[in-house]
């Protein structure tokens, strides 16, 4: 459902401006997230193309992401330390 | 000056206060996707089926010292020492 316009003219539904506004932002995130990923990925398992994915070019496909977010967790967590975001304040 | 014309939607303090911390996320959201790319081909050279204990340690310090030497460089050109 979309938002609603709440009582008065004038004024807007502000819960469902801000969940709309978050998932956009979610949205665009994880698209861009997404090409990064492929496109390294592809760099670092495809190195010879045939004419289909070796198994363990698929193989390495599917573990260069899990690494890649695993390692994205890993740089998210020392940026967030190093700007005293503290997880164990 | 001109005044509000009354009939634009008012924006809570809340409102506001969400859009800026969001705002504030996507910031940092994008530091840290820029930092991964980069200490990615540094630390990481084929994926295996969890990271090693030295691809972890290099991401971090990787990610770390890129975020000093932003800072040195910038209080280096403040103060005209570059």
């Amino acid at each position: 459902g979309g938002g609603s316009m709440a009582g008065q003219p004038g004024q807007m539904d502000e819960h469902a401006v801000m969940a709309q506004f978050k998932q956009q932002l979610d949205v665009e995130f994880a698209q861009e997230f997404f090409n990064t990923v492929r496109d390294k990925c592809v760099d670092m398992c495809i190195t010879r193309p045939g004419s289909s994915f070796t198994k363990s070019e698929q193989q390495c496909l599917a573990q260069c992401v899990a690494r890649y977010q695993d390692a994205t967790q890993v740089v998210g967590k020392s940026v967030l330390e190093a700007m005293g975001v503290g997880m164990n304040r | 000056g001109g005044g509000m014309a009354g009939q634009q939607p008012k924006v809570s303090p809340q409102l506001e206060q969400f859009l800026a911390q969001e705002q504030q996320k996507v910031v940092l959201n994008q530091l840290i996707a820029k930092l991964t790319e980069k200490c990615w081909e540094k630390c990481v050279s084929y994926p295996g089926k969890r990271l090693s204990s030295s691809e972890e340690s290099c991401l971090k310090y990787c990610a770390l010292r890129q975020l000093d030497a932003t800072q040195y460089i910038q209080h280096r050109l403040q103060n005209r020492e570059l």
